[in-house]
């Protein structure tokens, strides 16, 4: 199989295709890293995954609302100065840990990626 | 260990590839399927060259077959009776009559690249996030819509990165691969500021797994 014998479409650069799709994963399923020498950052891992997934919830629960009209001036700047730290927090974390964006999608199996 | 390839409808033409380690291609019937398997003594092992294997199976196996159920990658069982207990009660005949004739076609949308503008206030970043979900919202409506419309089944994900806009997967009979083709150049046309990639024809990797497993 050639490379371009599945090629249907495309257009401009795949190399900055691939490079987006390298931070969105691998092809091998994503383990939690229990090596006991780096267990706290397989650790950092598994609970920056989770926050990550609230954070993620959370927004678009409250974009929702906003779309809807639904929030008041206040709510809807408070909401934002709340995720816009946590947004900031988790780089900061990510950073301290060795984390990539990637580390951050467990596949769940038959319920997909988790982000 | 039984190493499971994929299921397709009994009996089972095999193509002339061998399987995960040059591991020889056999079938197990289950039912009105076959398993298209190879035996190993040990659990298959992840690693880029078995993966590739076990691509290079599934495919050859849709170009013989009528209708193909890729498995997962990495799906193994100690004997047949295993393997017929674990697929007892799966919707596989329903699941394969939904895919036969059918390849999986996949689009991939790239957007400029560009830095996110970091915002003042909280105000200011959600009105910026609420834009950008109405953005890729139109974005869906605009190329998704009409790919869906040539398709059996789709999936579809918005903005999984700030560059990778839209990801979706087309269920497409074998037939229909061309007018799908020559409706994604025209939207490529009507929207020159995107990278819009199309890849296939694949196995409906994306609408065999989901059925696989859910039980």
């Amino acid at each position: 199989m050639s490379d371009d014998e599945k090629l249907i479409h495309a257009s401009g650069n795949l190399d900055a295709l691939a490079r987006e799709l390298d931070r969105v994963g691998t092809a091998f399923p994503r383990r939690v890293n229990a090596d006991p020498e780096r267990v706290e950052q397989g650790l950092a891992q598994l609970v920056l995954t989770l926050v990550e997934l609230l954070r993620q919830l959370m927004e678009r629960q409250a974009l929702r609302r906003m779309d809807q009209g639904t929030l008041s001036d206040e709510q809807i700047e408070r909401l934002g100065d709340t995720f816009m730290k946590l947004e900031q927090r988790m780089e900061e974390l990510k950073r301290e840990f060795g984390l990539e964006d990637r580390d951050l999608n467990l596949n769940l199996g038959p319920l997909g990626d988790l982000l | 260990m039984l190493y499971v390839y994929a299921f397709v409808s009994a009996p089972a033409s095999l193509p002339d590839v061998s399987g995960v380690g040059g591991s020889p291609l056999g079938a197990r019937r289950i039912d009105v399927l076959d398993a298209v398997v190879s035996e190993h003594e040990l659990p298959v092992d992840a690693s880029e060259t078995a993966v590739l294997e076990h691509a290079r199976v599934v495919e050859a196996l849709a170009g013989a077959n009528e209708g193909v159920l890729p498995a997962r990658f990495g799906g193994m069982h100690a004997d047949e009776a295993a393997l017929s207990a674990a697929v007892a009660g799966r919707e596989l005949v329903e699941a394969l009559g939904r895919v036969r004739g059918c390849v999986e076609l996949g689009l991939r949308v790239l957007g400029a690249a560009g830095s996110q503008a970091s915002a003042a206030t909280g105000a200011e970043y959600m009105r910026a996030r609420l834009e950008r979900r109405r953005k890729l919202e139109r974005l869906a409506d605009e190329l998704h819509v009409p790919l869906a419309a040539l398709a059996r089944d789709s999936t579809l994900a918005l903005g999984t990165t700030p560059r990778l806009l839209l990801t979706a997967a087309y269920l497409v009979p074998r037939g229909d691969v061309e007018a799908f083709g020559e409706t994604v150049a025209s939207l490529q046309a009507a929207h020159p500021e995107l990278g819009i990639v199309c890849t296939g024809p694949w196995p409906p990797y994306s609408f065999a797994i989901a059925a696989e497993e859910r039980s």
